[in-house]
């Protein structure tokens, strides 16, 4: 036996037993900790600081061949996309706008129809185990494909949903979706379509944990299943759905490359979502120190979710 | 302001040299080449064996003709350089191209070659990434001369500061249905535009057939036709000095009203088209739905022969006289196009220019040069390819020589590039305003016009 | 009689399940198929509005294989996701497992520094990534950009931070006794992570390899810009098919290299999802 175990075992026997923690007993395995502490450092603490620099910067095609010496212009970027009167100013309030509005219809619809394929495929299902599977699917296209499918299915006249529009006699033929108001729901009908796997799977692993005699004590009591819903299943399932709330909205929100398949570099206003305004502004027109300043809002605005979600799940507390 | 002034008659001295030039080349063949023999003698000593490595536009229509042409590219290199090599990578859109150009700068390593469609050779150089060719450097790959002229005018902000040596041109002519311009009864093709507009009229019957389309929903296209009628009526989308937009003068206000009447005055393009953007408008010609196609490259036909309209389709000069107007203005210019084409720069931190030099001079060589018309369908930038080769000025390429001849260059600035964009966001907002209502007002025009003209004016 | 009655009520509403369940299939499957039959149109016929192709084009499916490298573009997203979701994995396992057993300096701040990182867009550190990557490569002579490890360096990194966090909450609902028998007797730090925890913790990793793996194989700006023509992936891959620098772009071909690449992806996922299920339910119960 080593003298570590005999110390532990000493400890053991004494009673020293943390209740989850050995912090009392062993110097904290920092070798364990820092494959992971120093890359992200290095590859996302770095380069974001460097960021941040870059925003305080006028880093354009005419100072990118020497960075180190692009002049520096302090909150000028800031000031040009937030302040009201600045010609910058309507562009990127309508992409917060835009943003905001799509990253929280998303995340509505997602949920909504996450959690009810989670309860239908909780429940006793024939073929269960393959619907289950076929139901992540949508997951594994990539994003840029996804947008492509979508732009080909909402064409105007030449798309399916026209053409199907028009045989049910729902509306016309020559409606259009990637102009325009509809623009918005186009955009909203992909995204929700490929990442609502993301919540039925968290979801679905909540509902698992719930034994079922806590169902089956309910309806002996006579409860309809929306009370059950309601007073039982939602509060078990929120932590799991809060996380899955917070995670998605802060996702779609950064969704860059789903609304530039779909309308390209010039979209309408409805769908000129932040991240697609950055990148524009990054990597079309060369204007690298606004994009870092537009996306170094971005973030904080996405701390808002990330933040409440910290308060609600109490994180920071003990343990 | 008298610098550029001056630079901008200089461009034009150098043109007129240029076609000089040209006129003499043409005449005595022979001298050119010998020229170039002579000046190969190498007077900066043989280079140490190295491999390079190039960063290309992918030719996805043709991809092993591409393929092809870079193995006898390097066949000949490996030959004259022997114990060197290159390698090539390549990039899908022009997104990567900026994207590889902005990272690459920054860090000072990247490819020895870069490959620049036109528009961005302006970003390229103002980003400082790259050598200017000196006039040694010229000879080394066979002369300024060789060149066709207004490839050279997109290569540098002036003749002394050229950076970009071109390798493929894309000139931009019209090109009909032929069968659809037969059936509406239509024997010569319009050379204004007041007989294009009665043309198209008579070959669209308003459901399934139209004159000809329009793609306001790219981010990339409109400023291409734009340009064309703001040019005709001789004004500018940019002053001269680079330094102030002019989005919402009157020729271009004239020029955007013009083409957006197409689809809500004139009704020659579908409504539909508000949400096109150019493949869509390329598809659209080939499935014959649509008579005309203005502004349209070669990089067309390798999609029209495999459709239905193959044999169909035909390629002339598009009308030069503006709408209303019976001859061109004062000011006003006969384009059929910009200049437009690929070139490739060398990468100032490479640690092999001359090796890269030799590269390019094999690139240009009249033989190659022949393999990118024969293998990939692009007109070759090299005169001499089009003595020794007569099926470059035959059929459709007949038409396409005449268009590279009358092919103008845009203003050599980066600001060019975000320009681009932001024509396209006010094209785009009154094209969806036509689809969804039909209609626009002059009103809504001028005031988005206004709008991006200050949101560009920000970023100069 | 209430309990019949609730057990004819209970059969009724299966019937109604499998109506919903139908609805939901034909919700994810459609737009497959839609994939499917754009696939076997005609270059300038996709898109078009033709419904049925009327003329199938099967040789699409092998003209995916030679218009681009894509035997190659798929081999390395494998390899690249395959060890970017291991790799990942067994990091966060080891940090996870820090964070839930003991208190160290500036662990909250840590804990909740991983779920900020994922509010940070990518656009943002592209360039700054790669000027580091090329200064560090001057400075140790090591070649990071244009390899594969560069790249699986890149999107570990960036799938840690939620990683770390589901294994962490994971690990902390693992029965601490266990490991301390094992310390007991005898074994030190590591072995006792990988014989006592690992096997237990084996849903959570399945999640933590799934989530790391798709974010490698979806990935397209960083590899635009990390690979080589030998390590390019799937992401610039297949964006090749819609290049429009010489032709329109050709959905078709997009769409049947998409299914075909598809499958790889969708043979891990089923062998890894009944894991995932059971992984996710104790790791974000608490969340």
């Amino acid at each position: 036996m080593s003298i570590k175990g005999a110390a532990f075992r000493v400890a053991f026997a004494a009673g020293l037993r943390p209740w989850r923690s050995h912090r009392s007993a062993f110097p904290v395995p920092y070798w364990l900790l820092s494959p992971s502490v120093v890359p992200l450092v290095v590859i996302v603490f770095i380069p974001m600081v460097f960021a941040i620099y870059i925003s305080l910067t006028a880093l354009n095609q005419n100072t990118i061949g020497n960075w180190t010496q692009a002049p520096f212009v302090g909150l000028k970027h800031y000031l040009d996309g937030l302040d009201p009167r600045g010609p910058l100013a309507p562009s990127f309030y309508t992409s917060i706008k835009a943003s905001v509005i799509f990253s929280v219809a998303t995340t509505l619809f997602i949920h909504t129809i996450g959690v009810g394929a989670a309860l239908l495929l909780n429940g006793n299902l024939r073929g269960r185990t393959f619907i289950r599977a076929v139901m992540l699917l949508p997951y594994i296209i990539p994003t840029f494909v996804n947008g492509i499918l979508w732009r080909l299915v909402f064409m105007t006249d030449t798309g399916i949903a026209d053409q199907i529009q028009a045989a049910l006699h729902l509306g016309p033929r020559d409606t259009f979706w990637l102009i325009g108001p509809r623009s918005l729901w186009a955009l909203i009908l992909a995204d929700v379509w490929a990442s609502w796997p993301f919540i039925y799977l968290m979801a679905l692993a909540a509902l698992q944990t719930i034994p079922a005699d806590v169902y089956d004590a309910a309806r002996i009591d006579g409860a309809t299943p929306i009370r059950i819903f309601r007073r039982i299943t939602l509060p078990l399932i929120a932590p799991t759905l809060g996380l899955g709330i917070a995670l998605s909205t802060i996702n779609h929100f950064n969704n860059f490359a789903l609304p530039y398949v779909m309308f390209g570099p010039t979209p309408p206003d409805e769908v000129n979502v932040l991240p697609l305004n950055i990148y524009v502004n990054s990597f079309i027109t060369f204007n690298l120190g606004l994009g870092a300043a537009m996306s170094v809002v971005a973030l904080v605005i996405m701390l808002t979710p990330a933040v409440l979600y910290l308060r609600a799940a109490r994180v920071g507390d003990a343990d | 302001m008298a610098r550029l002034l001056e630079n901008s008659v200089t461009r034009r001295r150098f043109l007129q040299v240029a076609g000089m030039g040209a006129a003499a080349s043409v005449a005595v063949p022979g001298f050119l080449e010998a020229c170039a023999q002579s000046a190969n003698a190498p007077s900066t000593g043989s280079p140490k064996p190295a491999t390079l490595s190039l960063y290309v536009a992918k030719d996805t229509a043709r991809p092993q003709a591409q393929a092809q042409l870079f193995d006898m590219i390097k066949a000949q290199f490996e030959k004259e350089n022997p114990g060197s090599s290159f390698t090539y990578d390549t990039y899908a859109s022009a997104g990567e191209e900026t994207t590889k150009l902005e990272t690459a700068s920054a860090a000072q390593e990247g490819p020895d070659i870069f490959e620049f469609g036109s528009t961005l050779v302006p970003t390229a150089y103002a980003t400082g990434s790259f050598e200017v060719f000196t006039n040694d450097m010229w000879n080394h790959i066979g002369g300024k001369s060789i060149f066709f002229p207004p490839q050279l005018t997109m290569s540098g902000p002036s003749p002394d500061k050229l950076i970009a040596v071109p390798v493929s041109g894309n000139p931009w002519a019209m090109v009909h249905n032929k069968a659809m311009l037969q059936a509406a009864g239509i024997s010569k093709v319009p050379t204004t535009w007041n007989d294009f507009i009665d043309a198209a009229k008579a070959m669209t019957n308003g459901t399934d057939r139209w004159g000809t389309a329009m793609a306001p929903a790219d981010g990339f296209d409109p400023w291409h036709k734009i340009w064309l009628f703001a040019t005709q009526m001789g004004g500018q989308l940019m002053d001269s000095t680079g330094k102030k937009g002019l989005l919402d003068s009157n020729e271009s206000v004239e020029a955007c009203a013009f083409w957006l009447d197409w689809m809500a005055k004139h009704k020659i393009a579908a409504r539909q088209d508000a949400a096109f953007k150019g493949a869509d408008e390329v598809r659209a010609f080939a499935t014959g739905k649509i008579g005309f196609s203005v502004m349209a490259g070669p990089g067309g036909i390798g999609t029209w022969d495999n459709s239905p309209v193959a044999g169909q389709y035909e390629y002339t000069l598009g009308p030069t006289i503006p709408y209303g107007m019976s001859s061109l203005p004062s000011g006003g210019k006969p384009a059929q196009g910009f200049v437009s084409g690929q070139y490739y720069t060398l990468f100032k931190y490479s640690k092999n220019q001359e090796l890269a030099l030799n590269l390019l001079k094999v690139v240009v060589s009249p033989e190659i040069q022949y393999q990118y018309f024969n293998l990939r369908k692009q007109q070759p930038v090299v005169l001499d390819t089009f003595k020794k080769y007569p099926e470059l000025k035959q059929g459709n390429w007949a038409a396409l020589y005449d268009a590279a001849l009358k092919a103008y260059p845009t203003p050599f600035f980066a600001a060019w590039g975000p320009l681009e964009v932001e024509l396209g966001k006010a094209i785009n907002k009154i094209a969806s305003q036509i689809g969804i209502s039909g209609s626009y007002t002059m009103t809504d025009l001028k005031s988005a016009l206004t709008q991006v003209n200050q949101e560009l004016q920000a970023t100069l | 009689m209430a309990i019949a009655a609730s057990i004819r009520l209970r059969d009724f509403s299966g019937w109604w399940r499998y109506i919903v369940a139908l609805g939901y299939l034909a919700f994810v499957l459609a737009p497959f198929f839609y994939m499917a039959l754009v696939a076997l149109q005609t270059d300038s016929g996709a898109g078009n509005g033709d419904f049925l192709p009327t003329q199938p084009q099967w040789k699409n499916f092998s003209r995916i294989w030679e218009t681009v490298d894509l035997g190659l573009y798929l081999r390395n997203s494998l390899i690249v996701s395959t060890s970017t979701g291991a790799i990942a994995s067994l990091l966060a396992l080891g940090a996870a497992y820090v964070v839930a057993r003991f208190r160290f300096p500036f662990r909250n701040t840590f804990r909740i520094s991983l779920l900020a990182t994922q509010t940070v867009p990518g656009i943002l550190l592209l360039l700054p990534l790669f000027v580091i990557y090329i200064i560090i490569q001057h400075a140790i002579q090591v070649r990071i950009v244009g390899t594969y490890w560069g790249l699986v360096l890149t999107y570990m990194t960036f799938a840690l931070p939620f990683a770390i966090w589901l294994l962490s909450v994971y690990v902390k609902s693992l029965p601490v006794e266990l490991e301390e028998q094992a310390m007991v007797d005898g074994a030190n730090r590591f072995r006792v992570i990988r014989h006592v925890t690992l096997p237990l913790a084996l849903p959570g990793i399945a999640v933590t390899f799934v989530f790391s793996f798709l974010l490698a194989w979806n990935d397209i700006l960083f590899a635009s810009v990390l690979t080589s023509p030998e390590t390019k992936t799937l992401g610039p891959g297949l964006q090749y098919f819609v290049s429009e620098s010489f032709s329109i772009p050709y959905w078709n071909l997009l769409m049947a290299a998409s299914l075909v690449v598809a499958v790889p992806a969708m043979i891990l996922f089923l062998i890894v999802q009944r894991y995932i299920v059971a992984g996710l339910a104790a790791g974000s119960i608490k969340g």
